[in-house]
């Protein structure tokens, strides 16, 4: 089991990975979209992909479309845009908008690695 | 239809001209057939030509009627003509008029007989095509003739001349009181048009059946000239049109009909905006940081050791939320922008999540917690479950917070004329009777900041009232202090 946290908040990403390895999943992390990108294209297939929208430089929407255009990852959205949230309830197979409860984070994220 | 036209005078003229130009015209029309029918008249001395000439007082009234004929067709002509000033035209129609009763019987008749009368046809004429003091000019030359007709100056007749002078004083008053009221409504008309041009909003009249009657100049510059494209002008309070927005003022003016003062808001719209933007960057921003806050505490709860700290740092963070969010929605009201959505939803599903949500606050405070929907409230409503969650969240948090002992007690169950209602009713320390009014107001518990014992804005209930007007409801309050209060929140049913 391989998990991506796409991130720049370091306390954020520190947190997500706590949640991550309560699951004993590996993880992997990328500070901002494109070395997000980047990682994709060289065939990285996480199973995973925790996903911040406001990234700099590269939004997480374009990480998504580059996700999915090069692996099926499940993706589940981790924002604190609550507007643009919304957006993608449809597009994700998850969307978190902070603060988030850390347990229903966990059971999303295990029901989904589960199902793999 | 051409010929009429023909007869028209043109637009152009300043008003007072035009107005006298038009009477003249119809005095000269009046001219034109009189002069006809008086050629006319004269066939009834025989039966050509011929016979006409040939008979002396034919032949004069043939060449008068020609004469004058000729004099008013020309006159015409002129008077459609803006060369000529319009006091020129009516003083030779005025001296001709004078020259033809002269000229109209035998002098003796005229000074003393039964042509008199005729004189007071210039004096008439001249009141109404000249101005009216010019009245007093034509006596003059009346009384020329009189005195010249009259074959001793005993025989001058002073009783006509007098009557002359009073027909003419009080021609003269009513023509100037006329002539003054015409003026004053026009410049009156002037300066309203002058006013109405000059403010800086856009002002349109609507009639009762929704046709416009009027739009100033900023009216149809703020509406880009395409006013009549609008339509459902009447529903309108704000637009957005050509980049702009305009906002609508709507009164009801009796016998004039809808009136809108329209206002171009672009830059307090912008400001709005700017303000919401913000608002949303500064909310955001707090979010993070909260979220690596609840976060952790959550995480480190798990540690034995941490857990109570844990736990204050959970609870503050959470408080801290609530007010963010409290102050965003609070700012969305003051703005206007709180927009409720409007779908089907379940009212049982509503009750279990609020069943949810507060069972467990309510055991570990020791007081009892019930949920019941009336089996008579049909399964699904319209309106924003999520809002009307906020509300009775809030309802419900309040009661449960001012409540030691006894309980508290939702019910969800129909109203009176298709309404709906949520009551929220607890056996807490109540609320004292001065409070009782302003317990809506947003920041009320500001007063007492320092020494209160429970925590919070003051801003949740004046939210909640606003959220419940704005879903065409409202929320009641009946309270005793010592006795616990019951909150009634009355929606209207809408059939999914």
């Amino acid at each position: 089991m391989k998990v991506l946290i796409v991130e720049d908040d370091a306390d954020m990403r520190r947190l997500l990975k706590m949640v991550v390895e309560g699951l004993n999943a590996e993880t992997q992390e990328a500070e901002d979209g494109e070395s997000a990108i980047r990682s994709i294209e060289k065939g990285d297939t996480p199973d995973l992909v925790l996903l911040d929208l406001h990234l700099p430089n590269v939004s997480g929407s374009e990480v998504l479309d580059a996700i999915r255009k090069h692996c099926n990852s499940a993706v589940v959205i981790v924002t604190a845009d609550v507007f643009a949230a919304s957006e993608f309830v449809e597009k994700a197979e998850g969307v978190f908008t902070k603060p988030f409860k850390p347990k229903e984070l966990l059971v999303k994220i295990s029901s989904l690695l589960g199902r793999r | 239809m051409k010929l009429i036209r023909k007869l028209e005078i043109p637009d152009t003229f300043a008003p007072d001209d035009l107005r006298m130009r038009r009477i003249l015209n119809i005095v000269l029309l009046a001219f034109l057939t009189i002069s006809l029918a008086a050629m006319a008249s004269t066939f009834a001395y025989g039966d050509s030509l011929f016979d006409v000439l040939h008979d002396d007082e034919a032949k004069i009234i043939l060449i008068g009627s020609a004469f004058m004929f000729l004099i008013s067709l020309t006159l015409f002509g002129v008077n459609r003509s803006q060369k000529v000033p319009k006091n020129i035209v009516g003083i030779v129609l005025v001296a001709v008029m004078l020259a033809i009763t002269a000229l109209a019987d035998h002098p003796r008749e005229l000074a003393n007989g039964r042509s008199l009368i005729f004189w007071f046809l210039p004096i008439v004429l001249s009141l109404i095509v000249l101005p009216p003091a010019s009245v007093f000019i034509v006596d003059a030359g009346v009384f020329v003739f009189l005195v010249v007709y009259a074959e001793t100056l005993e025989q001058v007749n002073i009783f006509a001349m007098f009557t002359v002078v009073v027909v003419s004083v009080l021609g003269w008053l009513g023509m100037s009181i006329a002539n003054r009221a015409i003026q004053d409504a026009r410049n009156e008309a002037e300066t309203n048009r002058a006013i109405l041009s000059g403010v800086a909003d856009g002002v349109i009249v609507l009639d009762e059946q929704g046709r416009i009657t009027l739009a100033n100049p900023p009216a149809l510059n703020l509406l880009d000239g395409e006013i009549h494209k609008l339509n459902n002008l009447l529903d309108d309070d704000y637009r957005e049109l050509g980049g702009r927005s305009l906002s609508f003022t709507w009164s009801r003016v009796e016998g004039v009909g809808n009136v809108a003062v329209v206002r171009d808001i672009t830059r307090q719209v912008e400001v709005e905006r700017a303000k919401d933007a913000l608002l949303g960057v500064v909310s955001h921003e707090m979010r993070t940081p909260l979220a690596a806050i609840l976060g952790f505490a959550e995480m480190l709860k798990m540690s034995p050791d941490s857990a109570d700290m844990a736990e204050r740092i959970q609870a503050n963070a959470e408080r801290l939320m609530r007010l963010v969010n409290d102050l965003l929605d609070h700012a969305q009201i003051q703005a206007g922008a709180l927009r409720l959505s409007k779908e089907s939803f379940d009212v049982r599903t509503l009750a279990s999540a609020i069943r949810d949500q507060f069972a467990l606050m309510a055991v570990e405070k020791g007081i009892s917690f019930a949920v019941d929907v009336d089996a008579d409230l049909p399964q699904k409503v319209v309106g924003d479950p999520h809002r009307l969650q906020q509300v009775v969240t809030n309802l419900v948090g309040n009661a449960i917070k001012f409540t030691e002992a006894g309980g508290v007690k939702v019910s969800f169950r129909c109203g009176k004329n298709s309404t709906w209602q949520i009551v929220v009713s607890d056996t807490g320390i109540g609320i004292p009777a001065e409070r009782l009014p302003d317990i809506f107001e947003p920041f009320r518990r500001a007063s007492d900041y320092d020494t209160r014992k429970h925590q919070g804005a003051g801003l949740g209930l004046s939210i909640a009232k606003r959220i419940a007007a704005l879903a065409g409801g409202d929320i009641t309050v009946v309270s005793k202090a010592g006795e616990g209060s019951t909150f009634t929140v009355t929606l209207p049913w809408e059939a999914p």
